[in-house]
């Protein structure tokens, strides 16, 4: 029989643990890594018996700082240039006439903050107010650092890439 | 969607489910992984692998803890639940200005004889060969007209809109459309001046911490429409005046003063923060700690005291930046070797791998070279009281402890990236314009010996 803190942390697991692990296999280039460190999230969870189940925000807060533990600085950057230049390899240029290839350079490009942010919004699909929750900030600053981070985008990518319309 | 989301999302990596099946078994390994009888991880991983990664994850929550002492060592309110290590302190839930424009009846509006609707509007997306096409009448709902004037509407998209239909930062733009000679709306994405900031937004891009700027929400609004060839003098028929004018340079919008007894000293602070005096030996001397609705305390005021030189002893020199200043018109003691103008300065130390900072008055620098190792948030002031403060804290210095820095009102942040963040803050702002509003009158001799 479990108790109803078991019951409540299973429904968590259910509820969101393909997302932590997606946020987790965006950026790193190892399938079965990006599931234990999901798990490794979880136990985290767990172990800090939270008085109120955590959200989507806090979970990839979370999974951000495990996946920091294992990727110091530039080897987490580097984890994610590899983790883009396979995608844009499998996935096949072809379709695409080297689109996906162009963003994953912007996008190595930006700087680390920017970069999270528009991973974070159109990735992971945070809504603004669990962006804010993941960020630690209100949900209007994170609306501001979203704007901020479209901003250096448009700004780094190359004028075709933002006119050039796909089909 | 516009492109940037579409190329983002287009160049989304192809992630398929976890192996693992989200739910009971592979959550119940976690529940019992202190049990050896259960193999965790699906029954992938062996037993002894189980061992290490529990142990692992004990030390990934050990850490979680030790940031969370952080965090509480500082100055800044713990929200909960915290994220496992991450330091960033939470940012205050005082109300940020309404940003809602609230312009002339929109019911009815018309200009040049067409009727300021959704349903009159012509949307052309910002794509190779755009194509222009009208507000699908599924979605007008979600489109709210602000105001028209001289063939110009202003519209926004709410938030929820902004979800159902794929757009992004529904909260961000107004957007404009113009008159076209086939009686339509047209907002043309190609165009700048297919939108503006929202109110909410020239308030935080007008962020005096930021960029040093101080205009108004209004007059920032007028200059984005000036530089996107939108009339000026419509403004306030398509998006009314905007909150008021003080909110958009960051002051509080319910202000309490406080002044001492003698007079000499006086301050505003947010009116939901609580002042409480303390009994000084000094005759006329003030002191005082300020705190927030939640009684934390964010300040500490001491003026008046004659003795007492600083002290304080320290070896280590360490980086030092300073995130922020601004001179404030104070009385100081010009005669004081290496004395600057008084000013308001938040200023952070790297040590130990953290970031500390605090944020005070002070007349002096922190340290040549980028370096400190002990830095005062003091003024050298004038003879009826040689020191004063009005500060996070009287002193920061390089290596202290969480719980130094605790008892000493310095925060403490895992990186400088945190430090700079709280800058942003509500909080962090009202603090500033607090401490920046104090006036110190001149001598007051009835007191003076």
């Amino acid at each position: 029989m479990l108790a109803a803190r078991e019951h409540e942390f299973i429904a968590l697991h259910s509820q969101h643990f393909t997302r932590v692990y997606h946020y987790i296999a965006y950026r790193i280039n190892d399938r079965a890594r990006a599931e234990e460190l999901a798990a490794d999230v979880f136990r985290i969870v767990w172990e800090k018996r939270l008085e109120e189940p955590p959200g989507i925000g806090w979970l990839i807060a979370t999974a951000r700082n495990v996946l920091g533990n294992e990727y110091k600085g530039r080897r987490r950057r580097e984890q994610l240039v590899e983790r883009l230049a396979e995608e844009a390899r499998t996935q096949g240029e072809a379709s695409d006439d080297g689109q996906r290839a162009a963003v994953a350079e912007v996008l190595t490009r930006l700087n680390d903050r920017d970069r999270e942010v528009l991973m974070l919004s159109y990735w992971d699909e945070l809504s603004t107010a669990e962006l804010a929750e993941s960020l630690d900030c209100t949900p209007s600053a994170a609306a501001v650092r979203l704007h901020r981070a479209r901003k250096a985008f448009a700004k780094a990518a190359p004028t075709h890439l933002m006119t050039e319309r796909k089909g | 969607m516009d492109r940037i989301e579409q190329l983002m999302k287009d160049a989304k990596p192809r992630v398929g489910e976890p192996d693992t099946t989200p739910g009971t078994d592979s959550a119940r390994s976690i529940v019992f992984s202190t049990d050896p009888n259960v193999v965790s991880l699906a029954g992938r991983t062996p037993a002894r692998r189980t061992a290490l990664r529990a142990a692992a994850a004990g030390l990934a929550v050990a850490a979680a803890v030790a940031a969370a002492v952080v965090v509480g060592g500082s100055l800044v309110q713990q929200p909960a639940p915290d994220p496992a290590n991450t330091g960033t302190p939470s940012v205050s839930a005082s109300p940020t200005p309404t940003a809602t424009p609230s312009p002339t009846q929109t019911a009815g509006l018309s200009t040049n004889g067409v009727a300021c609707t959704p349903a009159n509007i012509d949307l052309r997306r910002s794509t190779q060969e755009p194509v222009t096409e009208a507000i699908p009448a599924s979605q007008q709902k979600y489109y709210k007209v602000l105001g028209c004037a001289e063939g110009w509407l202003a519209y926004e998209l709410s938030a929820e809109g902004a979800q159902v239909i794929g757009g992004d930062g529904g909260d961000a733009w107004y957007n404009i459309a113009k008159l076209q000679d086939n009686k339509r709306f047209l907002t043309d994405f190609q165009q700048p001046w297919a939108s503006v900031s929202s109110w909410k937004f020239q308030a935080l891009n007008n962020d005096v911490s930021q960029n040093g700027q101080h205009l108004t929400v209004q007059q920032a609004m007028d200059q984005e429409f000036a530089q996107k060839g939108i009339p000026v003098e419509i403004r306030p028929q398509l998006l009314g005046d905007g909150p008021a004018a003080e909110s958009g340079t960051g002051s509080p919008q319910s202000l309490g003063a406080y002044t001492s007894p003698d007079g000499r000293v006086s301050f505003n602070y947010p009116a939901a923060w609580t002042v409480q005096t303390k009994e000084s030996s000094t005759p006329g001397a003030v002191n005082l700690a300020v705190k927030d609705a939640s009684g934390k305390k964010l300040a500490e005021l001491a003026f008046g005291t004659q003795g007492g030189g600083l002290g304080g002893s320290c070896g280590q020199y360490v980086p030092y930046t300073v995130l922020d200043y601004a001179e404030v018109p104070l009385p100081y003691n010009e005669a004081f070797e290496g004395v600057i103008t008084p000013r308001f300065a938040y200023r952070a130390m790297e040590s130990n791998g953290k970031v500390l900072a605090s944020y005070g008055l002070t007349s002096t620098v922190g340290g040549a070279d980028g370096k400190a190792c002990l830095i005062y948030n003091v003024v050298n002031g004038p003879e009826e009281s040689p020191i004063y403060m009005f500060a996070s804290g009287l002193q920061m210095t390089a290596g202290l402890s969480d719980a130094d820095a605790k008892a000493a009102g310095v925060l403490v942040f895992n990186t400088m990236d945190e430090a700079v963040a709280y800058r942003n803050s509500e909080e962090y702002k009202q603090v500033k314009a607090m401490i920046t509003s104090l006036k110190i009158q001149g001598r007051d001799y009835s007191v003076a010996k």
